[in-house]
């Protein structure tokens, strides 16, 4: 490499600073939302992994069946070792219930240990222990749980002895221990098999990457086996895949401030490009080649992208810990993950990438350099519509290839629409030639000022979904929070509430309460709440009528287990099971799970692990602050709230749901902003001659900066014009397929002239700002010009 | 000897609408050492021309020779771009009508240019052969300076010791008295034709200036 082609390189770098800097800043910022989305995302799943039975690791999936019994265990062994089930790793019986434990039910995990090669990583951490759990009746269990155990010696009065290790809470046991303790030898409820394929494997790989890719792929049929339900474990656990479903959301997001990066590294390529142009034909007749002087080019680039990655690393970092800060709350279960090979790989190719790609396409020889037409994002969205039914990755094709229209077609247009008007908005030649000029320059910065319209589409997208559900789910409060005081007890000792005093007191209407449980579905898990569902209980839940036997099914449920009004589902808890129909399907936003609602009557048949927690008093707002003060004198403030305070949590709670979102949204339109500026410093700089031109001419400086100020603000009005028809676009397909597939939730849209009028004025003032300085500096440079 | 020959050359550009042709049977040879003037009106070809006999262009017809005394004869327009470059590194200096001297380069660095990308002598070499080149064109006093310090004379004076610097067999250039005055023209002509005869290159000027012309071995009309 030729040394002084280098130095003078560097030394352009040097005297126009802008661009790189602006490719700097824009890569950094990108990089920082990715990195900070990954070690978030993989914090929030190692928390929820600690906390459910994902941590005892290697099961795939769980095969279930109505009243699964060890011969239905030993039958399918058989099968397994006859050859019948090839891509079966492992077959693990399990039983998965309650027992009582100090008061409240626990979680007893009982299996065996052999069946499965490293199935209980706790059990085999505890090294020397692990033969007493295989042949004493011992429970492995956590320091708090251990504790309340050693107290007595005994679960279900069965003398037990308990090791501490395990860090969640959730009981291990040796398989017979299991069915001891809870009275159901001879019973199953579970076998968990680990299945080994290709997919898999590749899952693994793209799940480093790009963390809770898994929810946005398209559903794939689980392993048929002949007689039984075969359920993945992300299904099986749905907590799993909410939380991945949001982790990737987050990251899309971030992704498109790295495309918004890329834009603008481009754009600034292209105009040291044609800043250099001279120079390069320069070079090229003294020799130097076209190869070196693109690798030269592609240096600079690493070299930006390094360093940003490298610092968007850096801020990545410092930004999750904020978040995670922030979030936990005084729950040390998130803490910030190692910065593995993973995300400084990830972080580096993102930069690196996205800064060397544009400058080796700006240097690209001329007859190489191909028209850019918008045939692969047209084809990428027919691609996407025709897998729409095919989950959340399609959706985001869908929208990635709009995005990619808006810059290359549907900006340019509308800069071509500008131009073709100017004549026809003024008589005034001024005039006309400002818009035209506007209309050129739109040509011109068209990568850079696609780039913010399509963050501002974004932002557009996201704030209409944002309100939309607002509106929904303030909508579903006022239904659901009756006026009134709601209790939760902090334990479930038998009776936590006296109801009956609670009926006595003054302005008191009507007292309600709930029982709940977890409990075992054929199709997945399920959160039970057992009520009184008369007429007033149903409307609650959008039920029109009073049910004795039937049952209510949250729409995330309904989603996740494929089920619908009329269907039938068997619920499993303690034992003992109830066959329940579904008599409605009702919105549940910000639920991750199933929830089902059953009647009283089925209140006898779970008696052993319904949890009485919950107590509802109805009564008049007026007196609903008086009562909350009188019960709370009694059973403390902490168990104890009214109805407005319950809003107020609520809403603060999904106000901060989407404070990370609409950052990444806003991180998205600073670095588009950054890429304006960046293109309009470069575009006025080229100007020169022309405002030379205009102050010989006899303008002002102050005219010739307003000039250049009024199509500044045309080109911000083009993003926004622009930016409109795709943020509607975005927010629909976020109402109607992101949000029903990744969550559950069905949201109606509806228009809000705050969600589009507040990120479109933004965009026009962040085209105003971008553009000042360069105008006032090249005004500033006429008249200097001109005084020379 | 001949040392480049021009068989029927011809090119064309295509603006997208319509495809014009610049060049049309053009046939014309360079002797080794020799100055020819390319004459003609604006948009007749000249630099076009001689960017073909660089080998920065590729002719659409016809076929360009460079009988190098090492290596024998090099079709220029039938050999790949990479050879093309090193060819024309080699044994091609240019001079060009303005933007001449790369802007991020300090003078001795531009004279010092041909001599890195063809790989000769080393770093305190390529200096002091760069300020001898600069001394015999009168600018050596600045060689530590950027271009846009010099006046125009200046920066052509500087073009003709880059061109010259790495001992081409042929000099090209296009119009390099064009952006001068009457003086400083005949100044840097007579060192430019003093510089090509010394280093025993032979040169082709495109030119408007009849005077120019006339002291040129021969004159190429281009129609």
């Amino acid at each position: 490499m030729s040394a002084l082609l280098v130095k003078s390189h560097v030394r352009f770098a040097w005297r126009h600073p802008v661009a790189a800097v602006a490719s700097l800043v824009g890569v950094t910022l990108a990089v920082m939302a990715v990195v900070a989305v990954h070690l978030v995302g993989t914090s929030l799943r190692a928390s929820l992994e600690a906390a459910t039975d994902a941590s005892l690791g290697g099961y795939t999936h769980v095969v279930t069946r109505a009243n699964l019994a060890e011969t239905d265990y030993f039958a399918l062994r058989r099968r397994w070792r006859s050859g019948e089930l090839p891509t079966v790793q492992a077959v693990i019986p399990v039983i998965d219930d309650y027992v009582r434990v100090a008061g409240a039910p626990l979680r007893l995990v009982g299996f065996d240990p052999l069946a499965g090669r490293g199935v209980s990583a706790a059990a085999a951490s505890a090294g020397a222990e692990y033969a007493e759990f295989l042949t004493d009746d011992v429970l492995f269990a956590n320091a708090e749980t251990a504790a309340a155990i050693a107290a007595t010696g005994t679960v279900a009065e069965l003398p037990v002895r308990v090791i501490e290790a395990s860090d969640n809470g959730i009981l291990l046991a040796d398989l017979p221990t299991a069915q001891r303790l809870l009275g159901r030898a001879g019973e199953l409820d579970a076998v968990w098999i680990r299945v080994a394929s290709v997919r898999s494997a590749w899952l693994e790989i793209l799940d480093a990457l790009l963390p809770g890719v898994e929810a946005a792929l398209p559903a794939y049929a689980d392993p048929a086996i002949d007689g039984y339900q075969v359920t993945a474990r992300r299904r099986w656990n749905p907590l799993s895949r909410f939380t991945d479903a949001s982790i990737f959301n987050l990251g899309v997001l971030a992704l498109l401030s790295l495309l918004m990066a890329a834009f603008l590294v481009v754009q600034a390529s292209y105009a040291n490009a044609a800043r250099r142009r001279l120079e390069h034909e320069r070079l090229l007749a003294l020799g130097a080649s076209p190869l070196r002087l693109q690798v030269l080019a592609a240096a600079e680039g690493c070299t930006v992208g390094s360093l940003g990655a490298a610092l968007g690393m850096a801020v990545g970092m410092a930004v999750a810990y904020a978040l995670l800060q922030a979030a936990q709350a005084g729950d040390a279960a998130l803490r910030l993950p190692p910065m593995d090979a993973w995300v400084v790989g990830k972080a580096l190719f993102c930069g690196v990438v996205v800064a060397a790609l544009g400058p080796i396409f700006a240097l690209r020889t001329p007859h190489r350099r191909r028209r850019w037409r918008p045939s692969l994002p047209a084809l990428l969205l027919v691609l996407a519509a025709l897998g729409w039914a095919g989950g959340l990755s399609a959706a985001f094709a869908a929208l990635l290839a709009a995005c990619f229209i808006q810059v290359v077609a549907v900006v340019p247009t509308f800069g071509a629409a500008v131009r073709s008007c100017a004549a026809k908005l003024s008589a005034r030649p001024s005039t006309r030639a400002n818009w035209r000029g506007a209309a050129m320059a739109a040509g011109e910065v068209k990568l850079a000022l696609g780039a913010l319209s399509v963050a501002a589409a974004a932002a557009v997208g996201m704030g209409l979904m944002v309100d939309s559900l607002r509106r929904d789910f303030t909508a579903m409060l006022e239904q659901r929070l009756w006026s009134g005081v709601y209790l939760s007890a902090r334990d479930a000792t038998p009776a936590p509430f006296d109801l009956d005093w609670m009926r006595r007191l003054p302005g008191v209407r009507e007292v309600r309460r709930y029982g709940e449980f977890d409990a075992r579905l054929v199709q997945g898990r399920a959160q039970v709440t057992v009520a009184e569902l008369d007429a007033d209980e149903a409307a609650r839940y959008e039920y029109g009528s009073a049910l004795t036997q039937r049952g209510l099914l949250n729409e995330v449920g309904a989603r996740l287990l494929d089920l619908q009004v009329g269907d039938s589902v068997v619920v499993s808890a303690g034992g003992a099971s109830a066959t329940i129909q579904i008599a409605h399907v009702f919105r549940d936003f910000g639920a991750a799970s199933t929830r089902l609602i059953v009647p009283m009557a089925h209140a006898d048949t779970f008696a052993a692990v319904i949890e009485w927690r919950r107590v509802s008093v109805l009564a008049s707002s007026a007196d609903a602050g008086r009562l909350a003060n009188v019960l709370g004198d009694r059973y403390g403030t902490d168990q104890v709230r009214d109805h407005a305070a319950i809003r107020r949590f609520a809403m603060a709670v999904f106000e901060r749901t989407f404070v990370v979102s609409q950052s990444l949204t806003a991180v998205a339109l600073a670095v588009a902003a950054i890429g304006l500026y960046a293109a309009l410093t470069a575009m006025q700089a080229g100007r020169q001659r022309e405002f030379r031109l205009l102050s010989a001419v006899g303008l002002s400086r102050l005219e010739i900066w307003r000039q250049a100020m009024v199509q500044t603000t045309v080109l911000g009005l083009i993003a926004a014009l622009a930016a409109l028809p795709l943020g509607l676009f975005i927010a629909w397909v976020l109402c109607a397929f992101v949000n029903p597939h990744a969550f559950g939730w069905t949201i109606d849209l509806q228009p809000s002239a705050r969600a589009i009028g507040l990120p479109l004025s933004f965009g026009i003032v962040a085209a105003l700002l971008a553009g000042a300085l360069p105008a006032y500096r090249s005004s500033f440079r006429a008249g200097a010009a001109d005084a020379d | 000897m001949t040392l480049l020959s021009v068989q029927e050359v011809g090119k064309r550009f295509d603006d997208g609408a319509a495809v014009r042709w610049v060049l049309q049977d053009v046939t014309c040879a360079v002797a080794a050492g020799a100055t020819v003037a390319l004459c003609g009106p604006s948009g007749c070809g000249k630099s076009t021309l001689l960017n073909l006999m660089a080998g920065i262009l590729v002719p659409d017809a016809g076929s360009i020779h460079f009988r190098d005394p090492d290596r024998g004869s090099f079709n220029i327009s039938a050999a790949g771009e990479r050879q093309r470059v090193r060819f024309r590194r080699r044994r091609i200096g240019f001079i060009f009508q303005f933007f001449n001297l790369v802007p991020t380069l300090t003078v001795a660095e531009n004279v010092a240019l041909p001599l890195e990308l063809n790989g000769l002598l080393n770093a305190a070499g390529k200096r002091e052969q760069a300020l001898a080149r600069l001394a015999e064109l009168g600018v050596a006093h600045c060689s530590d300076r950027f271009p846009n310090t010099l006046s125009g004379g200046e920066q052509q004076r500087v073009a003709i010791a880059r061109a010259l610097a790495h001992a081409p067999a042929l000099v090209l250039a296009d119009e390099p008295t064009g952006n001068l005055d009457g003086d400083n023209a005949g100044r840097v002509v007579d060192l430019l034709w003093a510089a090509v005869r010394d280093a025993g290159s032979a040169l082709v000027i495109a030119t408007h200036n009849e005077r120019i012309a006339a002291r040129a071995d021969t004159v190429i009309e281009l129609a």
